[in-house]
């Protein structure tokens, strides 16, 4: 959980232009019941994780914040005792100059024949704690893990890629995976999309999955050379950007706009 | 010569670091300068040729947006502030500024009566502070702050921009071409009152007035913040098509041309 925050945070500055080479991050604990064993333990590895990550990608913390108390002790309306407590959360903050502001690249694909690529690569088993298995009611026991070494050769092309003004719309998956951040991202452009899956993985994991350390961007379909010899090995070709407001997923998914950004925009259930 | 320009501070006021830095970028030569050194007579307004009153939250709008300031600049500088709206000079009030021309009575200034207030500018419809990019239309061939201008994409952040004035002030404005700007949709077609196109239900959707001889202007949104390419709301989607047309990508904002405006008005 700790890497994945740390990698999220990090990838969150690439999407948009930042450097590994000028990049800080903020470290902020938001743990409960820090008197109990289980939970001091928990806190020991996700700090153990803050070290051995940061040293790893070159990130120094430049400030943080704890608070190890996130409980409520009270009663019920019956009269009984009871404790309410937020599940131990590490949060990531991070910062990073840009030496050009134009070349920052915004979340929403910007035309129509546009190309979308997934780069990174997607562990469809990595759905332990995902929104998904959320969704299923079941809580799953592989969850992301984070390859650094492999992170920062991508990271560093993305920033190449970036330089070169070879991207024009980035967003990284986070929660709801490769599923969620499409759709997002169809929100944000009010462009559609016509997607197909590889075939190799079950489509529900692989859209599903929330495998840390990837990006979905599109691209002018001019640029395609240049950046598929770039990322080579590491992209996945899924679709187009379409000028019609439908997003469609060969074999899965034929919907619209509008259905989208309702779901997307309406309150939590009981809410 | 370049004309100086000089920017009240103080009290709340928050905005005339990047006020000063449109001036700057536009021609003119500002100076921001705390309203107390002009009540204690350490800076004089004759000195300079153009007079601003930036945006921000005087009195953190205690007792209504712009009141306790224009009460404080009344009370202490009520000639030097009236002899310079006679004479051939120019005044802007941003936003806070517009509330605190409105509460002085430098704006709409009818038959040169500089001083009395007509118009009031009230809480949103809304209910709430909008802070977000609206559109403009310049509809005044008078106004020198607007000229050449024709539609505008202006950010607002304001909780009180509800301009309201009497029946017969509205007829005067109209009939004296005293309006400046009015919300529009995109294509500059009108808000008609319609929120969000007019953000808080000012009365003929105005955005912004002048005086009877265009010199004095007040404006709710903020030309100051849009003074580089990359403020726009949406300047991402403009860059990559400027990318693909081969085009360079420009570096000002279009909000310096009102600046701009100001600084030719003494060339």
């Amino acid at each position: 959980m700790a890497a994945a925050s740390i990698d999220g945070a990090i990838r969150n500055i690439i999407a948009v232009g930042g450097s590994l080479d000028h990049l800080a991050i903020m470290d902020n604990f938001c743990w409960c019941s820090a008197d109990e064993s289980q939970r001091l333990g928990e806190l020991k590895d996700a700090a153990k994780a803050c070290y051995d990550y940061a040293v790893k990608y070159g990130t120094p913390y430049i400030s943080g914040k704890d608070s190890m108390f996130n409980d409520f002790k009270g009663f019920n309306a019956k009269g009984e005792a009871i404790k309410i407590s937020v599940p131990p959360t590490l949060l990531i903050s991070s910062i990073s100059v840009m030496p050009d502001v134009t070349k920052a690249v915004s979340l929403d694909p910007k035309f129509a024949e546009d190309l979308i690529y997934i780069l990174g690569e997607t562990n469809e088993e990595e759905l332990g704690g995902s929104e998904y298995f959320a969704m299923h009611k079941a809580l799953g026991n592989k969850i992301p893990k984070v390859d650094a070494d492999k992170a920062i050769t991508l990271y560093k092309k993305f920033e190449q890629a970036t330089d070169q003004r070879l991207i024009s719309s980035a967003l990284s998956p986070t929660y709801g995976g490769l599923g969620l951040t499409l759709a997002k991202k169809a929100i944000a452009a009010q462009l559609g999309m016509d997607l197909k899956l590889p075939k190799t993985q079950r489509a529900d994991h692989f859209l599903f999955s929330e495998s840390a350390s990837r990006f979905v961007v599109t691209i002018a379909p001019n640029n395609k050379e240049k950046f598929e010899k770039l990322f080579s090995g590491d992209f996945t070709a899924i679709g187009t950007i379409t000028e019609s407001p439908e997003f469609k997923i060969e074999g899965i998914i034929d919907t619209d706009l509008k259905t989208l950004e309702k779901a997307y925009k309406k309150t939590f259930k009981d809410f | 010569m370049k004309p100086k320009v000089i920017i009240l501070t103080g009290y709340g006021i928050n905005s005339e670091e990047e006020t000063a830095f449109a001036f700057n970028q536009t021609g003119s030569e500002s100076e921001i300068v705390h309203i107390n050194d002009l009540i204690d007579g350490h800076k004089k307004l004759e000195d300079y040729q153009i007079f601003c009153l930036p945006g921000g939250f005087s009195y953190s709008d205690d007792t209504g947006s712009g009141i306790a300031i224009a009460n404080k600049l009344h009370n202490n500088l009520k000639e030097q502030i009236l002899n310079f709206a006679k004479s051939d000079k120019l005044v802007l009030g941003i936003c806070n500024g517009f509330q605190m021309l409105a509460n002085l009575g430098l704006v709409p200034g009818l038959d040169g009566n500089y001083g009395e207030r007509t118009i009031a500018l009230m809480h949103n419809n809304t209910t709430r502070h909008q802070c977000r990019w609206i559109h403009m239309k310049s509809t005044s061939q008078k106004c020198i702050w607007t000229k050449d201008i024709e539609i505008m994409h202006l950010p607002i952040s304001h909780g009180e921009g509800n301009f309201y004035c009497e029946s017969n002030i509205l007829k005067r404005l109209q009939d004296q071409d005293q309006i400046a700007f009015t919300y529009c949709h995109p294509d500059g077609s009108p808000a008609k009152g319609e929120i969000p196109t007019n953000p808080n239900g000012a009365l003929a959707d105005i955005g912004a007035i002048c005086d009877e001889s265009g010199r004095i202007f007040g404006i709710m949104p903020h030309p100051e913040r849009f003074n580089s390419f990359t403020n726009e709301d949406g300047w991402e989607l403009k860059k990559e098509a400027l990318i693909r047309e081969g085009k360079e990508i420009p570096t000002k904002g279009a909000g310096l041309k009102i600046f701009e405006n100001a600084s030719t008005y003494f060339s």
